[in-house]
């Protein structure tokens, strides 16, 4: 009777709201609710974290009875590079300076993309990294510094 | 204070040197992202806004506008030219501006989107001067209960316009509400869902969300198929229209602009649904020579002053009222509060340079548009042929150093890492971000609202019905929500019969 895979993207997006919701009403219902003459920081949390569970079931329940809805096909090799090439340049930034951490950004995000060889990406985050500098440090007086403490080299030989 | 004079202080505003040239800036950066395919105008004010918080509000806000209607713009050029609309609003003047181009009128189409959109924006600009002020006196007149009702109807409709399910926008919207509750409570200063994270007590900014949701998770999207490829072969010349195409235009731009100007209005509506609705009048209407979808100029005078003319008036709402009326509106009422400024009815007499140098700028900016963007086509073309490898670790770039400005802490890095995941997620859930976007900016505001409502009606949960302005607020809600709600109840419930037979 079911065609579809029963995991559709709607049951799946249904479950992650009901997820959502039940994860914050654990903790809404610890906030103090108030007097019901004057609320208190619980009780709006609890109603819309309750709103959000009844709306992810509807979602999930017409879900289970749609038979065209697709599966869930997810590239997690991109959110991977793309996520990690973002925290790489978020560790790197105070203590290795933006030229650095642009070219790590740059770098690790040049894996998801099968034109940008390493030569490519090496020369593109070189450039992004001076441009950047130049203009958000430079121009715009972001408190980092270009080259980081970490790549001084002092420490290094002692 | 009268139109006249008004009008006078907002274009001294506009006018002054400093916001001329952050309005010029402003509209060449909107109409480079409209442009370049990947990157909506949500994404880029998201982006830019962090950046703006050294400008006066005036220059911040003739910005962040800039970007917006530039960007429809773009949008309209690419879309003409090699039929890959930049901007959603521009899917539908794809429709005969390629066409044209392909006939090789491609000039022609470029001015006609260009003049009717100017002619439709300066007439948005008269009507947004004329009655925007009266609204605002309407918004003095809300209480708390108003307020609430006022933004449930605005996420509502901000639902309704989402693609796809409806059910899943409800569920978006009130997960933005939930993730705005997200730090120190506004009455008691208690924190919540902080997980004793300092950096989350001051909540998660709605700006890494936008740039997390709209920017990246679009880039890892668009990752998947990397080969897409462009080509752009015709040589655009002609760009001075015939007297002849100048007649054609004129009926189609005044009912595009008649449209526009009423739908961007409305709460959840705006430059989409305008340029959409405006389409599909002119084809019921119009009876072009050369037909309709073939090439005929209606079907490009009549979306893009449709368009523009919505752009400019969504931003009634959000002046007047404080009500965002879409995810690019909810991001300006978030660089409004984060330049001090309290967005509601009661911007317009007490912070009139805002209100009027920024209906000003729009125009000025219009005029820019066409005396700047004729001549630089060629350069917007070259534009379209830099590769999306060189393009998206940009991209990234900009959106870490945006995030990292927003209050110098490299946690909010993090987030951005982590809604960009997110993003890509709905994005394969067939979930739309905007009301979520616009739940988050809003959420604050209607808890505030809620509870002072509650308060002040000594517990009475009645009094949002009570109300008769409030009553009426969320029965068109309920309405809104009912309409589009029961056919789909239906078909699911067809469908259950179907398969258990």
């Amino acid at each position: 009777m079911q065609r579809g895979p029963r995991l559709n993207i709607d049951v799946l997006a249904g479950l992650l709201f009901v997820a959502l919701g039940a994860g914050f009403l654990a903790f809404a219902v610890q906030l103090p609710p108030g007097p019901p003459r004057r609320l208190g920081p619980g009780s709006f949390p609890v109603l819309i974290a309750s709103l959000v569970i009844a709306a992810g079931v509807c979602v999930a329940v017409a879900g289970l009875f749609k038979r065209d809805a697709a599966p869930l096909a997810l590239d997690w090799r991109k959110i991977a590079i793309i996520g990690s090439s973002l925290i790489a340049f978020a560790v790197l930034l105070r203590g290795a300076g933006l030229v650095a951490s642009t070219l790590a950004l740059v770098m690790i995000s040049s894996l998801a993309h099968p034109a940008l060889d390493w030569k490519r990406a090496l020369a593109l985050g070189i450039c992004l990294g001076l441009f950047s500098s130049a203009l958000f440090i430079g121009l715009l007086r972001m408190p980092v510094p270009v080259v980081g403490p970490l790549l001084n080299f002092k420490w290094l030989g002692g | 204070m009268d139109l006249v004079q008004s009008l006078a202080l907002g274009f001294g505003q506009a006018l002054a040197p400093a916001n001329f040239v952050w309005c010029f800036v402003g509209v060449l950066i909107g109409t480079l992202v409209g442009v370049l395919p990947g990157l909506g105008p949500a994404a880029t004010i998201a982006m830019l806004l962090p950046f703006t918080y050294g400008l006066s509000p005036v220059a911040a806000m003739i910005m962040l506008a800039g970007i917006y209607y530039g960007a429809q713009y773009g949008g309209s050029t690419t879309a003409i030219l090699i039929n890959l609309p930049g901007e959603a609003s521009s899917v539908v003047t794809a429709i005969d501006g390629y066409k044209m181009a392909r006939q090789g009128r491609a000039g022609t189409a470029l001015a006609t989107s260009a003049i009717s959109s100017f002619v439709a924006g300066t007439i948005a600009t008269i009507l947004l001067a004329l009655f925007a002020p009266a609204l605002a006196e309407v918004g003095l007149l809300f209480g708390p209960a108003e307020y609430f009702a006022l933004m449930t109807l605005g996420l509502v409709a901000s639902i309704l316009l989402a693609s796809g399910s409806m059910m899943k926008g409800v569920a978006m919207a009130l997960a933005g509400i939930l993730l705005g509750l997200i730090g120190q409570d506004v009455q008691t200063a208690l924190p919540r869902f902080t997980f004793r994270i300092s950096e989350l007590e001051d909540g998660i900014g709605f700006v890494v969300v936008a740039m997390g949701l709209f920017g990246i998770g679009e880039i890892i999207r668009d990752l998947e198929n990397p080969e897409k490829r462009i080509a752009i072969t015709q040589a655009v010349t002609g760009l001075v229209p015939s007297r002849a195409d100048l007649i054609r235009m004129i009926a189609p731009t005044a009912r595009g602009t008649i449209i526009g100007s009423v739908l961007g209005i409305l709460p959840g509506g705006g430059a989409l649904l305008a340029s959409f609705a405006a389409y599909s009048i002119e084809k019921k209407i119009a009876r072009p020579p050369e037909g309709m979808g073939n090439g005929a100029i209606e079907g490009v005078a009549a979306p893009e002053s449709a368009n523009n003319a919505g752009a400019q008036t969504s931003f009634v709402p959000m002046l007047t009222l404080g009500i965002p009326s879409n995810a690019v509106m909810a991001l300006m009422i978030g660089a409004l509060i984060v330049q001090g400024v309290a967005p509601g009815p009661t911007l317009v007499t007490e912070k009139p340079e805002i209100f009027w140098g920024v209906i000003a700028s729009m125009w000025i900016g219009n005029a820019m548009l066409v005396v700047l963007n004729l001549p630089l086509i060629g350069i917007w073309v070259r534009l379209l042929a830099v590769p999306f490898a060189y393009l998206y670790p940009a991209i990234l770039l900009f959106c870490a150093i945006g995030a990292f400005s927003m209050s110098n802490s490299t946690f909010d890095i993090w987030l951005l890492a982590l809604f960009g995941a997110l993003g890509y997620l709905f994005a394969k859930l067939e979930c739309e971000p905007s009301p979520l976007i616009l739940g988050l900016v809003l959420g604050p505001m209607m808890e505030e609202n809620f509870r002072r409502a509650i308060q002040l009606s000594k517990g009475d949960y009645w009094t949002f019905l009570q109300r008769p302005l409030s009553a009426t607020l969320l029965a068109c809600a309920a309405l809104a929500l009912l309409v589009v709600v029961l056919p789909s109840i239906r078909s699911a419930r067809a469908g259950a019969f179907t398969s258990n037979g």
